[in-house]
């Protein structure tokens, strides 16, 4: 171990198992060495705190939380380890019950055939919470707040079907027929992204790129299709559809953080404010006849309430979680 | 008792030799595992069935007398393939078995007393700046205190990789820590 020649004495340290073991110990293991070592080379002082210093701030922490009992009892059991010791009495004693174990098997694996193993995820977000979800062919929604969804994750490549309330943006892969379910619409693509908006007895579609097929529930005669930047909502009962003007396709902006609207009554309008923020709103009754056009953005609550309250000549206060409206 | 007598112990079928294995070193390989995964249920399960294999081949194991190291090779082998397998699923490719994450979070680096939570935060981004493979090997060398040699087989490298591996990686922190720690007192470490 001759260190004394090396160039880069403080590297050579560094990587020295012997010395390693030395600080790690707090001194104790390999110490006759190295002190002897300090002691003829008064020198190296220096760099040798410094290589302690180094090695000491290679310090980690392991934070454990695995139920270490609980994992043990999986491992005697699967390796037939048993303190009393009776391990192979245990075995003969099973085989009588073989026969029932294979009928049981055997009813078990019809069951599943017929009925195909239910494998559904649900995933839901909460109030001013956004969240991605992969879908397992590596088409992707986007979920904006207070959204709920439930797939099927096995036989997933064969049938692509989402449950859906709330609002979401979906990009969904070429692939096998892709269907989204919401209590008052049904789209289906095949591969395209596009918009769906299915809060509160709305329903309203935006497609971004690709093709996409709308219709209502219950009545799949009617069935209008999208091309980019054409929107479906749903109006009285029957899909009317807005389509992109040249240069001027509907914009799914929500995705980017702003949230539109086209004369809408200032109640809703609140409501999406309200699950954005997760906050409470209230004043608002007062003026559920006035219409808003315009838009607000996420992250910033003052000019969020600023740019709906200004335009119809409202102020607002907030107090902690509570915000008034008010002349 | 050390390695090599435990291990013979557990080759000639004593029970409790396995039970004192997963006594001992449960910690250290729950450790190095979260730092490929945080899943709970894929770390179980691998050593679940790391436990089972050694059991099932107890006579035909080799000698050891590194038990630890022993364990980490077969199980850094079930771990990636079983995050591989879980991956797929989900839709991630990734191109090489190296491509496989080693990360160290803010909570896996220690405070000790000469060490504010500023600098742990610093040293932290330090470790960001490494690839996963330097931090892997610098877990192994200066965590679990392994041979240059031990780590060429656990990582399954070559010893010049592994040294390249480990300088490297000491040479980026070294950069940033000795801003970091030139203001500790000297005295604390003079007390040998």
């Amino acid at each position: 171990m001759s260190i004394e020649d090396l160039h880069d004495f403080k590297q050579d340290l560094i990587g020295n198992d012997s010395f390693i073991r030395w600080v790690n110990s707090e001194f104790e293991e390999e110490n006759e060495y190295w002190s002897n070592f300090i002691d003829e080379h008064p020198e190296r002082e220096e760099e040798i705190n410094h290589a302690i210093k180094i090695i000491r701030s290679l310090q980690f922490e392991n934070r454990l939380s695995i139920d270490s009992d609980k994992l043990w009892g999986r491992i005697e059991k699967s390796t037939n380890i048993d303190s009393s010791g009776t391990g192979t009495k245990r075995n003969l004693s099973l085989l009588k019950y073989l026969p029932a174990i294979l009928a049981a098997a055997c009813l078990l694996f019809l069951f599943v055939y017929r009925n195909g193993l239910s494998d559904i995820k649900e995933v839901r977000t909460g109030l001013a919470q956004e969240l991605v979800e992969k879908f397992p062919d590596g088409s992707t929604i986007k979920m904006d707040s207070d959204t709920k969804i439930s797939y099927n994750l096995n036989n997933w490549k064969k049938e692509r079907k989402v449950s859906l309330t709330g609002l979401a943006f979906f990009d969904v892969m070429a692939g096998a027929k892709f269907t989204v379910e919401t209590p008052t619409g049904l789209v289906s693509v095949l591969g395209t992204s596009f918009s769906v908006d299915s809060r509160d007895g709305l329903f309203e579609v935006i497609c971004k790129t690709g093709k996409v097929a709308v219709s209502i529930s219950n009545d799949e005669r009617e069935v209008v299709i999208l091309t980019p930047g054409d929107k479906v909502s749903l109006s009285e009962g029957t899909l009317k559809l807005k389509q992109a003007v040249n240069g001027q396709p509907n914009e799914i902006t929500w995705v980017n953080g702003i949230y539109t609207f086209d004369s809408e009554p200032l109640t809703s309008v609140i409501a999406v404010l309200e699950r954005q923020y997760n906050i409470k709103i209230s004043g608002v009754n007062e003026y559920d006849s006035l219409r808003y056009t315009g838009f607000f953005r996420k992250g910033n609550l003052p000019d969020a309430l600023y740019s709906i309250t200004w335009p119809l000549g409202l102020k607002y206060k907030i107090d902690g979680e509570n915000v008034m409206i008010m002349k | 008792m050390n390695d090599l007598q435990l291990w013979k112990r557990l080759k000639s079928g004593d029970t409790n030799a396995l039970k004192e294995i997963y006594k001992l070193y449960l910690g250290s390989l729950e450790g190095y595992s979260r730092k490929f995964t945080n899943e709970t249920e894929i770390i179980e399960d691998a050593i679940h069935d790391l436990f089972i294999q050694i059991w099932n081949k107890k006579e035909n194991l080799s000698d050891t007398d590194s038990i630890i190291k022993y364990l980490c090779i077969s199980l850094r082998r079930e771990l990636i393939r079983r995050i591989e397998k879980s991956n797929k699923r989900t839709g991630i490719e990734y191109a090489d078995i190296n491509d496989i994450g080693f990360s160290l979070s803010i909570e896996d680096i220690l405070i000790q007393n000469e060490v504010d939570e500023n600098n742990r935060i610093k040293l932290h981004q330090a470790f960001k700046l490494l690839s996963d493979r330097q931090r892997e090997a610098l877990y192994l060398k200066y965590y679990e205190e392994m041979t240059y040699e031990q780590i060429c087989e656990i990582m399954d490298i070559n010893y010049q990789s592994v040294r390249n591996l480990i300088s490297k990686g000491i040479i980026e922190l070294r950069k940033f820590i000795i801003l970091v720690i030139c203001y500790l007192s000297f005295a604390l470490f003079f007390e040998i």
